[in-house]
């Protein structure tokens, strides 16, 4: 019998960077493949690409021996190739049973007959061992919840392949036990998955395969008997140390203290401190509370418990506006959502602050200081844009990103936190961000670098802590391996 | 697409409404010569005046990312209130202060519970507006209150040079609040807010008090222009101000703000609001049906928003 599903030498780049090189890989029925690599792999292109959200730019694609061309979603949906996203798609208002059979909705004599359909649904929630009644509506659920329901919902399409892309993400360890039985389930009835994990632990667990991409390619494709340390390794490949220009600085005064932090959700019972000239790294694999913590701290997120100093000024109130006039600037990890005007220009954008370096009388801009400091900023942090006029939106990734930081540079923090500040960025303009993060250690600046790239964490800090699972699992000044970190990250220290 | 080609739609987007607006004149100056003349022209100057008034304050609040659907009730509300006063006492300052406390009050009501809640504008505004010409209606009996008041008369009548009070009027507004938005904090940072509210709350400004004060300056200017509306037709008239909001939306909309927020400018509402005055007064001469007015101007709407998405489309392929 053939294949459920083949791909054969599919590749895909983006404005001329091959993202995917011939990746060439068999699914078969009742099986579990995982896909592991780091962030940048190219995991979720593939991923892309099988749920017809993306279209190859050449290759080919079998689905139980017959070739197929997926070229939208609706047609992957057709060949019974489904995903189930790490943001969830459910539509909140409507009930369980009614997303469930969203787009093919059960029809009665007077239109949509949702009593069947909350029938059907109850059915299907039963067989899986779901325990939530169909007609309550998803907004009352929790994000597990919410995640057992798109897997009954992608059940109920029909699927045969699913893609399942970081499912454990947010869920506890009871909710995981249950994931994992019901994905046994799934394997006994015939159906393929595809699991996308940074959490080998589960990999272990449940995968029949283990297929490693590292740089677009497959590197290797193991068994669950080949030792946790082999798997990382071909994950991780030779690290290039002097991509990272970090320069060492004396570090001096402690300027950012955090003490017992936790939101009660996300992370909890997190102390360090930062110094001056110095950079703290917080590594971590996605969703591991970094990104939580770092909103808490610069209070844009509520935090429960814990003490907040910066230069041992006490922070009471949480909000931006005491933060940055404390002494603390953000970076935050999309820069289009949050993080700059795409509207406004390169100039407005850097002297939006109200805590940017102009005197203004009444209210009144004043444009000269205005284009000073834009024209300082862009030659300090080489910006590259043919004038400070131009709208931000017209910049490319890395130039953008050295925007936001002139945006937060120029009101003159003690400390910067800054949150997967490479994200996006090509390999040129990573560099240039790094000088910059030297530039700041030099003007004796406290750095708070969060990443979930761990090479980036390990090449540019002085100091560093694990986060998993919302909890520091280990702070140290040794320089660890990406390996040792990936232990720790990857909850390693729990299996002894 | 390359960065030349972007750039050439984004100024073509600026200057697009402007051309129309010339076209327009050159057209009707050709099809009928008693469109270019200083008296018709002086008249659809005052016409326009008092959208063009509403249609200033609508621009910010449109840039701010909100709505404000409330400046037909409180154009009735203040000059209702305003007449009454004057009828009764024949004093004008007070009935003036107290009509434009009343466009203070409206607007604080909106910005206080936009600023303080996530609830849509749209919807606030809109039962503020269904408060307001209610109110209206109850303490005028539905009847209107006639004036025969010289001094208040000159506000909204009178000329300088033959050139109407309003017109003059209209131009200092435009440009004090092209001034605010183009060159204070203030502007900037309503720009900021509509463009994207989360990185301005980051930026650490203070998001709640610039959206407080937009709606204030919405609901003042809105009781400004129901103080020289009654002005001018010497009577306060409980059922003005119906379909101003409308109006205003329209002028802001073809002069190419978005109500995304974050885009448009008070030049091209100035200019949005003369093609619509142009377009009716344009209608009226050549005779034609007044119930095609409304028609016209819809098309002229549709055409504007068409260019605008073609544009953004081309601007925003690549990103």
């Amino acid at each position: 019998m053939a294949s459920l599903l083949e791909a054969e030498e599919i590749c895909k780049s983006f404005s001329g960077n091959a993202v995917l090189k011939n990746i060439s890989l068999v699914l078969d029925s009742g099986e579990c493949l995982a896909l592991v690599g780091e962030n940048g792999a190219g995991k979720s292109t593939l991923m892309k690409i099988f749920s017809g959200i993306y279209k190859m730019d050449s290759g080919r694609l079998k689905i139980q021996g017959e070739p197929v061309e997926v070229t939208s979603p609706g047609m992957a949906k057709a060949c019974g190739v489904s995903i189930i996203h790490q943001e969830l798609s459910l539509i909140p208002n409507l009930t369980v049973a009614q997303n469930i059979f969203l787009g093919n909705e059960i029809r009665g004599v007077f239109g949509i007959d949702d009593k069947a359909m909350e029938e059907k649904a109850g059915e299907l929630l039963r067989e899986l061992g779901i325990a939530i009644e169909p007609g309550t509506s998803v907004v009352q659920l929790t994000v597990a919840q919410q995640q057992l329901v798109e897997i009954a919902k992608v059940l109920a399409g029909n699927a045969r392949i699913i893609i399942m892309d970081e499912p454990t993400a947010a869920l506890s360890f009871e909710e995981t036990e249950k994931l994992f039985a019901i994905v046994e389930n799934l394997k006994k009835n015939g159906k393929g998955i595809i699991y996308i994990s940074h959490r080998l632990e589960e990999i272990y667990r449940i995968a029949e395969r283990i297929c490693v991409l590292r740089d677009g390619r497959i590197i290797d494709i193991f068994t669950p008997e080949v030792p946790v340390g082999r798997v990382v390794e071909a994950m991780v490949g030779q690290s290039i140390q002097n991509y990272y220009p970090k320069q060492k600085t004396e570090p001096g005064e402690v300027v950012l203290e955090v003490k017992g932090l936790g939101d009660g959700k996300h992370y909890r019972d997190i102390s360090f401190t930062v110094r001056e000239g110095e950079v703290f790294g917080i590594a971590g694999l996605v969703g591991a509370g970094q990104i939580p913590l770092a909103r808490g701290i610069y209070g844009t997120a509520r935090v429960k418990t814990g003490e907040i100093f910066v230069k041992g000024r006490k922070m009471t109130r949480h909000s931006p506006k005491e933060s940055i006039s404390g002494g603390m600037a953000l970076v935050t990890e999309n820069r289009k959502e949050e993080g700059l005007i795409l509207s406004m220009s390169v100039k407005e954008n850097i002297g939006l602050s109200p805590w940017a370096p102009m005197k203004y009388a009444g209210g009144v801009i004043d444009e000269r200081a205005e284009r000073e400091t834009a024209e300082k900023s862009v030659e300090e942090y080489g910006i590259k844009t043919d004038s400070i006029s131009k709208e931000v939106m017209l910049l490319s990734g890395g130039n953008q990103q050295k925007v936001v930081l002139a945006m937060i540079l120029v009101t003159d923090p003690d400390v910067v936190i800054m949150c997967e500040p490479t994200r996006g960025v090509d390999v040129n303009g990573k560099v240039e961000i790094y000088q910059i993060i030297n530039q700041l250690l030099a003007r004796k600046k406290a750095v708070l670098l969060i990443s979930s790239e761990i090479p980036e964490v390990l090449g540019m800090s002085d100091r560093i802590a694990i986060l998993n699972k919302g909890r520091i699992v280990r702070e140290t000044e040794e320089k660890l391996t990406e390996e040792e970190v990936m232990y720790f990250a990857t909850g390693g220290h729990e299996r002894g | 697409m390359n960065v030349d080609k972007r750039k050439f739609w984004l100024v073509a987007r600026k200057y697009a409404t402007l051309a129309i607006l010339i076209v327009f004149v050159i057209a009707m100056s050709l099809l009928t010569e008693r469109f270019l003349t200083f008296k018709n022209l002086t008249n659809v100057g005052r016409q326009l005046s008092f959208n063009a008034i509403i249609s200033v304050a609508m621009t910010m609040v449109i840039i701010s990312g909100g709505i404000d659907l409330s400046v037909g009730g409180t154009v009735a509300l203040a000059g209702c209130v305003c007449a009454r006063i004057i009828a009764d006492s024949g004093q004008i300052l007070p009935a003036v202060l107290a009509a434009l406390a009343i466009g203070t009050a409206v607007g604080l009501f909106n910005g206080i519970l936009i600023a303080c809640t996530n609830i849509a504008p749209f919807i606030i505004t809109l039962s503020s507006l269904s408060v307001a010409k209610g109110m209206t209606l109850v303490f005028t009996n539905a009847s209107p209150i006639p004036l025969s008041n010289e001094g208040f008369k000159a506000l909204g009548q009178s000329s300088f040079y033959s050139v109407p009070t309003p017109i003059f009027i209209m131009l200092a507004v435009f440009l004090a609040a092209g001034y605010v938005m183009k060159k204070t904090k203030f502007g900037r940072y309503i720009y900021a807010i509509g463009g994207n509210e989360r990185s301005a709350v980051l930026a650490g400004i203070s998001v709640k008090r610039v959206k407080l004060a937009v709606y204030v300056i919405s609901g003042v200017l809105a009781a400004f222009t129901g103080i020289l509306y009654t002005s001018r037709l010497s009577s306060g008239v409980p059922g003005l101000g119906d379909g101003f909001e409308m109006d205003a939306i329209t002028a802001a909309v073809i002069g190419g703000a978005s109500l995304a927020g974050g885009q448009g400018g008070i030049w091209g509402t100035m200019i949005g609001a003369m093609i619509i005055g142009i377009l009716n007064n344009a209608l009226n001469l050549l005779n034609v049906n007044t119930n095609y007015q409304d028609i016209a101007t819809g098309v002229v709407v549709l055409i504007a928003v068409l260019f605008d998405w073609f544009i953004q489309t081309r601007v925003r392929s690549d990103s």
